[in-house]
């Protein structure tokens, strides 16, 4: 049997939960959301550009010293001229390839905040 | 047919849009929010803690196992709210208190009738868990081990804060027990406060 106590908390629940079913709540609720996320994407995107900037200013000297200082490459690239493959721009292609990792990261965690 | 909220949480967590996320708030915000007001005694508060609920279940939706119901967890993301505000409040409360003399700090629940008054002020004199775990039972209507998951507190501990809030509220508002007749619960306009 059920308890007059809890009847009277039902309907008192009952009540209130009734009077606040469209109120606008859900709307204030989600519009905050959407404020929030279009922020957090500004950030990250502004972050993201700036990050860019920054590689894409350093490109030539991180080219530079991929050519100078990494004795691999080098060799890499002697052991696949041979193979017959075009190797002129191999450190260019891995500094690219570093930045494009860069930008493919943060590609990701845009998709994941959005 | 309706989809469960299992099955919206598991689409909000793999698709783009808002859609599922929106529905689950559809379908829990007015009882969420009703039950945050019983708890506390600020409806603006309430609606503060409702809100805040929901962002962080909305960024902590892939986390969420589905080893319990939706709604326990989401009533846990609440209570735990709930419980951080008041310890805030605690302190501002006793201070407001000590200069109203004797008054009730900061009251400013506007229920719509003399019974919910009186049931509202008789809520306010149970324990913070006694008081979750009358509600989310005998209000909300969860389960027993519902509301322990929610309340993050042993089944055991639940079951006999039940008992002992259902006495304490029965003796504040002057209500049969259990074995009285059901006519006791239709004159519920009627029923009092102690004042002693």
């Amino acid at each position: 049997m059920s308890e007059p106590i809890e009847s009277l908390l039902k309907s008192d629940f009952e009540t209130a939960r009734a009077a606040l079913e469209a109120d606008g709540f859900k709307e204030r609720l989600l519009s905050r959301l959407r404020i929030r996320r279009n922020a957090r994407f500004a950030m990250l995107a502004g972050a993201g550009g700036v990050g860019a900037v920054i590689a894409g200013a350093q490109f030539a000297s991180v080219t530079g010293s991929l050519e100078v200082s990494s004795p691999y490459v080098r060799e890499l690239s002697a052991l696949a001229q041979q193979a017959g493959f075009s190797t002129a721009f191999a450190p260019a292609m891995l500094a690219s390839f570093a930045i494009a990792l860069g930008f493919m990261a943060t590609a990701l965690v845009l998709r994941a905040e959005n | 047919m309706a989809l469960t909220d299992i099955d919206l949480v598991t689409l909000a967590k793999t698709r783009e849009d808002d859609a599922p996320f929106t529905e689950l708030v559809r379908r829990h915000q007015a009882g969420l929010r009703a039950f945050l007001r019983q708890l506390g005694r600020h409806d603006w508060l309430a609606d503060d803690l409702a809100q805040e609920t929901f962002m962080k279940a909305h960024a902590r939706l892939r986390s969420f196992q589905g080893g319990s119901s939706f709604r326990s967890w989401l009533y846990a993301i609440a209570y735990r709210e709930f419980l951080q505000a008041a310890r805030k409040a605690g302190a501002r409360d006793r201070l407001a208190g000590a200069l109203q003399d004797g008054q009730s700090p900061g009251e400013t629940v506007a229920p719509s009738n003399d019974a919910s008054i009186d049931l509202r002020r008789a809520l306010t004199r149970l324990g913070d868990d006694e008081r979750a775990a009358i509600l989310l039972c005998d209000a909300v209507g969860m389960s027993h081990a519902e509301a322990a998951a929610a309340l993050a507190l042993p089944l055991g501990t639940v079951k006999s804060h039940i008992l002992r809030s259902r006495e304490k509220l029965r003796e504040a508002l002057n209500l049969e027990a259990p074995s009285a007749p059901a006519a006791t619960v239709e004159s519920k306009g009627a029923v009092n406060v102690r004042t002693d």
